[in-house]
């Protein structure tokens, strides 16, 4: 049973339109670790984190999650049940006509009765201090009401690990510091990020992206994010 | 942000009837009231969907607007329909010939019309879209037809300020609609930006899907319960139906 999580070797990508993203990069990321992904606009942080839940096909390369080599859609399947997605845009992860359905959505997916999937959406919601947003509109909400239901929907299906795609750039001070006190409770998760405070204070592994490859960062002071 | 009017607001008895019910009823008054050819079944059938409109407490000067919009279609056919008929014309509005068989389809079209659309308004209005769509798919409606509509529902008002945000755009740059190519262009663009912006929404709505766990099945999250207050609705707009229908036969109503 491999230590890694998440292993990819020889990555290669790059853009329809052109612009080389990897070339040979590689990553490993261990269970229990906090870890933080760095580099400038356009190195292709979040497009990494699409082709770990296989949302893109890189042209070559070799991705194991879970132990297991991953190359097909259906080899994604149950890394999408595993890992959970937050999304820049909270706008592109609420898609349903109320906040409750959205939340329900991934346990409905992942096979419970709706019955089951109800409870734990109503419970994921208390524990975030969202009870009363359950009828609510989603595209009726505030930037950081939204951010928080988006989270919800992703803590619904019990994810072993998360990506976190820039949480706190929709968000001001308030919900900053709510999503980060939140964050505090989770024991493993990889965090793309600009926010330089929030990296500092919420994890304790560093990877910069940059010119194709991801390296290993020992001391982010020295790195401009 | 509430850019649509929205009559299914209210805490009526209406309002709060199973919306499932509502459907099956409107499908019901809809086709046998449109198939009549009887004044007085088609007068009558006016009478209870105006008097339940009451009990909605429905704005009525924004129901009015909007009425007035859709009637313009039924004052053409009051202009163009008494024109045509079988027999002698019974008056002359200067060189004009108006026939009494014009007239009285003229007026049954109005009446039938008027009927129906009170009854939606009553019924299908006090019904919000998730709703509706949600009782079409427990009525066999299928799923995935619902969702569509229920997804392209929600993000109408999604593009909707992504066209206010790039109007914004343009305003702040001194655009002033003329007619000329520049304006024209500047539409265009517009229209096909949204277009654009529109296809990668979807895009990214359908891989936040994707990470959810969907694999192509769509699931319900069940929320109707039959109440006795719907089960009563039911019967009286059925019985009310019977009623008029045989009232109609018994008494009809000429010119």
């Amino acid at each position: 049973m491999s230590e890694y999580l998440i292993e990819i070797e020889n990555l290669n990508f790059s853009y329809p339109s052109g612009p080389v993203v990897f070339k040979n990069a590689s990553l490993k990321l261990q269970k229990g670790k906090k870890v933080g992904l760095i580099g400038p606009n356009g190195s292709g942080k979040s497009t990494l984190l699409y082709i770990i839940m296989g949302l893109i096909k890189p042209e070559s390369g070799e991705i194991k999650i879970f132990g297991k080599a991953r190359q097909t859609e259906k080899d994604f399947y149950e890394v999408r049940r595993r890992i959970g997605l937050l999304f820049q845009d909270s706008d592109d992860q609420l898609f349903s006509p109320t906040v409750l359905e959205d939340v329900a959505f991934g346990p409905l997916n992942l096979g419970k009765k709706p019955e089951e999937a109800k409870k734990i959406a109503v419970e994921v919601l208390d524990r975030l201090g969202l009870s009363g947003y359950k009828l609510k509109v989603p595209y009726r909400l505030s930037g950081g009401e939204k951010k928080l239901c988006a989270l919800a929907t992703v803590l619904a299906m019990e994810p072993e690990y998360f990506l976190f795609d820039e949480p706190t750039a929709e968000l001001d001070e308030e919900h900053r510091a709510r999503f980060a006190s939140i964050l505090k409770t989770f024991s493993s998760y990889l965090i793309v990020s600009h926010d330089r405070e929030l990296i500092k204070s919420l994890t304790d592994q560093w990877f910069y992206v940059a010119d194709g490859k991801i390296r290993h960062v020992e001391a982010i002071e020295s790195l401009k994010i | 942000m509430n850019y649509f009017e929205d009559f299914s607001e209210g805490n009526s008895f209406l309002h709060r009837a199973d919306p499932r019910v509502k459907i099956l009823l409107t499908v019901l008054y809809t086709c046998i009231i449109s198939v009549q050819n009887n004044l007085t079944i088609s007068l009558l059938g006016i009478f209870l969907p105006f008097c339940l409109l009451f009990f909605t407490r429905i704005r009525f000067k924004s129901i009015l607007k909007r009425f007035l919009i859709v009637y313009i279609f039924v004052g053409i056919l009051w202009i163009v329909l008494p024109l045509s008929g079988k027999g002698d014309p019974i008056f002359y509005i200067g060189p004009v010939k108006i026939f009494k068989e014009g007239l009285e389809k003229a007026l049954l079209i109005t009446v039938k019309f008027s009927a129906i659309l009170f009854f939606i308004v009553g019924f299908i209005s006090t019904t919000t879209v998730t709703n509706l769509f949600h009782a079409l798919s427990h009525l066999k409606f299928p799923p995935k037809l619902s969702h569509l509509a229920l997804l392209t529902y929600r993000y109408i008002h999604v593009l909707f300020m992504e066209f206010g945000k790039l109007k914004n755009a343009i305003i702040v740059r001194g655009f002033k609609p003329r007619t000329n190519l520049h304006t024209y262009r500047t539409y265009a663009y517009l229209v096909g930006m949204l277009l654009v912006r529109s296809y990668n929404r979807a895009e990214r709505v359908y891989r936040a899907m994707l990470c959810r766990g969907f694999e192509g099945k769509f699931y319900l999250l069940d929320h109707f319960y039959l109440k006795k207050s719907d089960i009563v609705l039911a019967i009286s707009v059925s019985s009310y139906i019977l009623f008029i229908i045989f009232f109609g036969f018994k008494y009809p109503v000429s010119f």
